[in-house]
């Protein structure tokens, strides 16, 4: 019995904890903490979009090129006979119409996944 | 004018925090801040060190409250947790051996004299126990673990972790016992009443 009672005043004991003078101190200590790692942590997101938008962008105008390539290809083995000045016609072509507008749209969204970067790191900082 | 602190029961504040609300976080350290850290000085960290794993306790706890269901209390749970990352800097720094040795044995300090507020004072009669005893019985006691935990937590048998506890429970008896004379006087007050 008299066991029972003195570990019941050492758990009571325990759970009273001690009075610091600094406790506030130490919560602002805590709660910084955790405002830097989110800030950290949303900046290193804000990154993350940045550079998969700027691989976005490569992979398409990557693309584009590949095929409208592979398309001159073709059409060039094909049409061998007609000339060459043709495929250079056609060469050409890659660059005046769907490329430049590929290139275009690529720029676009990397001046957009830029800015929201800029603007997310002038928010946090 | 400031933003006020965020009010309301420790598992409301949990969820809140858990919906990412630092601000309902903070509360709960400004809650339970001062008992994590007692804590960790009654494992046997020292000021610097226990302040220390008691801010990272708080983190990981922010960064598992969806792990936190309100079953228990929160204050318990964020103390388990506390104690966790104690344990793991004791095992890695390999500071504590606590297996049972002859600073073990030995009796409880009994000083015989001082006053009855020093005799009462847990953070004082903490101080007559080996490493090995204060953080068995801190950890069953401080941080609500039981014996099988913390030989688990521990590495070490479940009857050292009990040896531990009875020799600690033991000579805190011894430390913290009232004055004779202040025995004697209840008992004639009983008398008295009675």
């Amino acid at each position: 019995m008299a066991d029972l009672d003195f570990e019941a005043q050492l758990s009571r004991l325990y759970g009273q904890p001690p009075v610091f003078r600094d406790a506030e101190l130490f919560t602002q200590r805590v709660t910084q903490k955790l405002d830097r790692g989110w800030a950290v942590r949303r900046v290193v997101i804000g990154a993350t979009g940045v550079v998969a938008g700027l691989v976005v962008a490569a992979q398409l105008i990557g693309g584009r090129f590949v095929s409208e390539f592979s398309a001159v290809s073709r059409d060039g083995v094909q049409k061998m006979d007609l000339g060459l000045d043709k495929v250079a016609a056609r060469y050409d072509q890659l660059f005046t119409l769907g490329g430049t507008e590929t290139l275009w749209l690529a720029a676009g969204l990397a001046a957009i996944a830029l800015a929201f970067a800029v603007t997310r790191l002038v928010d946090e900082v | 004018m400031g933003v006020r602190p965020p009010t309301g029961h420790d598992v409301e504040l949990a969820a809140l925090a858990a919906a990412g609300d630092r601000q309902a976080f903070g509360e709960l350290v400004r809650r339970h801040g001062s008992a994590v850290r007692g804590l960790l000085r009654r494992l046997g960290a020292d000021s610097a060190t226990a302040d220390d794993i008691a801010q990272d306790a708080f983190l990981v706890g922010f960064e598992q409250i969806a792990d936190y269901r309100g079953e228990g209390a929160f204050g318990g749970w964020i103390k388990k947790t506390a104690a966790r990352l104690y344990l793991r800097k004791v095992k890695r720094d390999s500071r504590f051996v606590l297996t049972e040795t002859a600073e073990d044995a030995a009796p409880a300090a009994s000083d015989g004299s001082g006053a009855a507020a020093d005799r009462m004072d847990l953070d004082e009669a903490l101080k007559v126990l080996s490493k090995g005893e204060r953080l068995c019985v801190s950890l069953c006691y401080g941080a609500d673990w039981s014996h099988a935990e913390a030989a688990e937590a521990l590495n070490i048998p479940l009857g050292t972790v009990k040896s531990h506890v009875k020799r600690g429970l033991d000579k805190l008896r011894v430390r913290m016992a009232p004055p004779s004379g202040s025995v004697s006087n209840d008992s004639a007050r009983r008398e008295n009443l009675g």
